[in-house]
């Protein structure tokens, strides 16, 4: 048999990542990001004829421990219905055993890119607005556990969302006061009384 | 679990075993032992050829291979530091490559071989070529498998369409519809098929690699290594 080229052998890495959405409505547009035990794919909700956001585990991670884990964080997104929080449309095993959830397609930017030019009284708005989601994730006994600039998206049109729930864990409903005041007082460090107007 | 490593068959007792199992280490293995030490140390093809076959016949009498932990590192890491440690020693010991008498000879396609390592990029390093030609021979071998299995399976056209349309450089791949046309199918048909061979080739080169490393854990960081290119 022919050995294969470096260009053809590069592509076929390349193919063999992306999700076999064969019996799905989606149909895979691009890739977004890599995360800790999967990617985050561009497709097209073939339906609705919509964009989506696929979150797919990898091919090789342990499937038994991290497809539950990224159901578990399907399930807690579709428990927080939240203009903050990004809404989870569906949930499910690929057709090359992959599990995955699909979830709102966002425009826009994470927080890491978008704050860079920002004064420090529109940083604080932005601060108040991922403090709602959070909060209300509290409220309902889940802390996030992972929040960093990279996991906040700031829409086309100002919205905040607060993404990545993989770390997220559901604990008891008495957490909630005891972890906003963590979260804010971790937040607020940076001298918050030069704050003016 | 139990596992088919071959890995594994080559550290065993068992002669008729080990023997297999080295002659598909070498399979998968002597490229990119051959390009490696063309590469690295500049020696002419012959003398590449004989310690390519010297490598691989120390592996078969149990020089190297007694002494891998696959816990502390990858088989392939494992055995470009043997190449470079039996270079060494033959170099200090000015008895390079006078191995050979009875000994056992692999089958090496060297013409091929050359040809291939004549287009590879100049800013390479040995050490890079060393990896790309792995993943070759890895996929080459998954591609082995894939037309077995059709052949086994009477999907036949499944890999011709596949080996059209996805083993081709991009610029010189048929059309969907060209095909279709070509082999009497609906284009809806054509894609169906290449949806199935594309996950058939998948199985089998992670399969390939599965019996090339020695535990899960190696496995897992194998396909890791080799799945995690960046994607457009």
């Amino acid at each position: 048999m022919t050995q294969l080229s470096d260009s053809v052998v590069a592509r076929l890495r390349t193919e063999m990542q992306v999700p076999d959405l064969e019996g799905t409505r989606y149909r895979i547009v691009r890739h977004l990001a890599r995360g800790g035990m999967g990617s985050v794919w561009l497709a097209e909700d073939t339906v609705l004829k919509r964009r989506v956001a696929l979150k797919v585990l990898d091919l090789v991670a342990p499937a038994d421990d991290f497809g539950a884990r990224l159901l578990q964080e399907a399930r807690i997104l579709a428990g927080l219905e939240h203009r903050g929080i990004v809404p989870v449309h569906d949930a499910g095993t690929l057709a090359d055993g992959r599990a995955f959830y699909c979830m709102k397609y966002v425009e826009g930017q994470t927080l890491a890119q978008h704050i860079a030019a920002k004064n420090i009284q529109e940083k604080l708005r932005l601060l108040e607005r991922i403090a709602e989601p959070v909060d209300f994730a509290h409220a309902h006994g889940v802390i996030h556990r992972d929040l960093k600039p990279e996991n906040i998206m700031i829409g086309a049109f100002g919205e905040v969302l607060v993404m990545d729930w993989g770390l997220a864990k559901v604990g008891a409903p008495g957490l909630r006061s005891a972890e906003n005041e963590i979260s804010t007082l971790v937040l607020l460090t940076p001298n918050p009384s030069r704050v003016t107007g | 679990m139990t596992r088919h490593s071959v890995v594994l068959a080559a550290q065993s007792d068992n002669p008729a075993a080990r023997s297999r199992a080295i002659e598909a280490i070498a399979v998968a293995y002597w490229r990119p032992v051959y390009k490696y030490v063309r590469m690295k140390w500049n020696i002419d093809r012959e003398d590449a050829a004989d310690f390519t076959q010297d490598f691989f016949t120390r592996l078969l009498e149990r020089e190297f291979l007694d002494s891998y932990d696959s816990h502390k590192g990858r088989l392939r890491t494992f055995l470009r530091s043997c190449c470079d440690r039996l270079f060494m020693n033959q170099t200090r010991d000015s008895k390079r490559l006078k191995r050979g008498g009875g000994s056992a000879h692999f089958s090496l396609d060297l013409e091929e071989a050359e040809r291939e390592l004549a287009i590879a990029p100049s800013s390479e390093s040995a050490e890079e070529r060393f990896e790309k030609e792995w993943i070759r021979n890895l996929f080459t071998q998954g591609l082995q498998r894939l037309r077995a299995s059709c052949e086994c399976g009477g999907k036949m056209i499944h890999f011709e369409l596949f080996q059209r349309y996805d083993l081709e450089d991009a610029d010189s791949k048929p059309s969907y519809t060209r095909m279709a046309r070509e082999h009497g199918l609906s284009v809806t048909d054509v894609t169906n098929y290449l949806a199935f061979a594309r996950r058939e080739f998948r199985r089998c080169v992670l399969d390939q690699l599965r019996e090339m490393t020695a535990t899960d854990e190696e496995f897992r960081c194998e396909a890791q290594a080799l799945l995690g290119v960046e994607v457009g």
